[in-house]
């Protein structure tokens, strides 16, 4: 799959704080990328740097083949668009108006009810958007980012603010148009469940520096873990389970939790032949898996441990 | 550019607040005028009133309105927020200054035409007769010129700034001190007569005396080129 956006080594100091640091980073055309990392991490300037808004100090930022800051009239607007931060519009406009506004700068004359629609604003198309709330914003900033009609979608936060019923329709809206539009959409969230939940692939950023990256399934099961669970609860099996491979155990919940050397499939099967041939009377036997925010977690303490005192 | 420029006009248009008010307050000089000249006329039912004497009061009036207008579109994208937004519309840097410097212009003179043409209605509504008409076209030109300039002069410090409450009180401050400076420069360096014409005010005021109209245009254009060019080099150079 070819890379719609590419970060090359890329760095950006802001006075003595690194708020990049050798960044790479690949994404692949029409999916849902989702970038994770807590507060301060970098992602946003990661983003503007997307638009040609800052310049890096090194490295190379490429969308759509085009190099950035240096091409960014060729390509934002039309061919990216976007939410940074928050959604800020003309309070004395009216939603449709806004849009308007936006939709000159980008020299198009795009259905702007259409867009509304889409959104879920076009009830609210006429009112002033000094009345909206932030959620209503946020679906706002969303018709605005589609005004171009773009290849490449990139959302800083899109669901801060939204209510259950908006997220729900904003991850509709978000696989909707990878899948159906074949847009690429670049997605950063503090809302771990809710990237789950609508990316392909991720990547994590932490104090500048890209720690994790890969689709949703190999970040979320890389667990070392196997959940063995017996006939008889009223025995305890923990020696037995350790001498059939198993580098520690503990009893949890009617069964164990089993921590093994590696989680390759062949050496599951046979941990779990052994367990069988041992006389352990497995009644269920499941890989641990862990969601994103478990495997982030993990990732932030394992970044925090290698980094020196 | 040309939509750009409309934008910018259009977005001034809908704030209604500083519309209407812009609109009422250079109007109510013209509402003054009126009734200053209707006691005059009891008075005296062979009064004559020049039609400019009174729109001065309208031209100061527009020129801090062009000033405010200036201010705003300089820099409230910049405090807002709403910058951002337009440059990610693929907008470079320097077509939105040159939109945002034509709108300023245009809202500008349209701002200072109403003023004149209020006071015309009026004179022709209010009995009795005027004076004044015959040099119309060059005290409307005096309104116009310190009007525009300030409005680009107030635009490239709003582009600098980026605060428009500041932006207004800078850019009176500094046309006021220049206003007082020169003459004092002036007299202080007697032996350097042309100080005082070398400030903006200055150039601004001498515009049509006869004679002074290049030397004042070539001054009034390095100082607008100055501030325009440190605001370009700012904008240019700003992360959004």
């Amino acid at each position: 799959m070819s890379s719609v956006i590419s970060l090359e080594g890329v760095s950006k100091q802001f006075g003595s704080t690194a708020a990049l640091d050798q960044v790479s980073l690949q994404v692949p055309a029409a999916c849902v990328y989702g970038f994770i990392g807590p507060n301060g991490a970098g992602k946003t300037t990661a983003i503007r740097l997307l638009f040609g808004l800052l310049q890096a100090d090194s490295g190379r930022v490429e969308v759509l083949g085009h190099k950035l800051p240096e091409a960014a009239a060729k390509v934002t607007g039309k061919r990216i668009g976007g939410i940074i931060e928050e959604p800020v519009f003309y309070p004395f406009l009216t939603g449709k108006q806004n849009l308007q506004a936006f939709a000159a700068a980008l020299d198009t004359k795009p259905d702007l009810d259409a867009l509304l629609k889409r959104v879920g604003l076009y009830e609210a198309k006429d009112r002033k958007t000094k009345g909206y709330s932030l959620g209503m914003r946020q679906r706002l900033g969303i018709a605005r980012a589609l005004l171009g009609d773009p290849e490449i979608l990139i959302l800083d936060e899109p669901t801060n603010g939204l209510d259950p019923e908006g997220i729900i329709s904003f991850r509709a809206l978000v696989r909707h148009m990878a899948e159906q539009e074949g847009r690429t959409v670049f997605v950063s969230s503090h809302l771990l469940g809710e990237l789950e939940q609508t990316c392909d692939q991720v990547a994590i950023i932490h104090k500048g520096k890209i720690v994790a990256d890969g689709t949703v399934e190999e970040l979320t099961q890389t667990t070392d873990t196997v959940r063995v669970e017996t006939a008889r609860g009223d025995i305890d099996y923990s020696e037995k389970i350790t001498q059939c491979g198993a580098r520690s155990v503990q009893a949890k919940d009617n069964g164990y939790l089993c921590m093994m050397e590696s989680s390759d499939p062949a050496d599951l099967a046979r941990f779990n032949r052994a367990l069988v041939e041992g006389g352990v009377p497995v009644s269920g036997f499941a890989l641990q898996t862990k969601n994103l925010e478990e495997s982030f977690l993990q990732i932030l303490q394992d970044d925090q441990g290698e980094q020196p005192a | 550019m040309i939509s750009l420029w409309l934008n910018e006009l259009r977005k001034l248009r809908r704030r209604k607040g500083l519309f209407w008010a812009s609109g009422t307050i250079v109007t109510l000089p013209a509402v003054g005028f009126a009734i200053y000249r209707a006691v005059k006329l009891i008075g005296d039912s062979n009064s004559t009133t020049e039609i400019m004497e009174g729109a001065g009061a309208s031209v100061l009036i527009g020129l801090v309105c062009s000033v405010l207008a200036g201010a705003i579109i300089g820099s409230w994208d910049q405090s807002r927020g709403t910058a951002r937004y337009i440059l990610m519309s693929g907008t470079t840097r320097v077509r939105l200054m040159i939109a945002q410097i034509l709108a300023v212009i245009t809202y500008s003179v349209v701002l200072c035409l109403y003023g004149i043409i209020v006071f015309l209605i009026l004179s022709f509504i209010i009995p009795g007769s005027s004076g004044g008409y015959d040099h119309l076209g060059s005290d409307t030109l005096h309104a116009l010129v310190p009007s525009v300039a300030m409005a680009v002069f107030a635009y490239g410090i709003g582009l600098a700034i980026g605060e428009v409450g500041v932006t207004v009180a800078v850019s009176l401050i500094t046309y006021f001190v220049l206003m007082i400076a020169g003459p004092l420069l002036g007299s202080w360096l007697s032996r350097y007569p042309w100080i005082e014409h070398i400030f903006l005010p200055d150039a601004l005021a001498r515009m049509f005396e006869p004679g002074k109209l290049w030397v004042s245009l070539a001054v009034v254009f390095v100082w607008l080129g100055a501030i325009l060019g440190l605001a370009w080099n700012m904008l240019r150079r700003r992360e959004f």
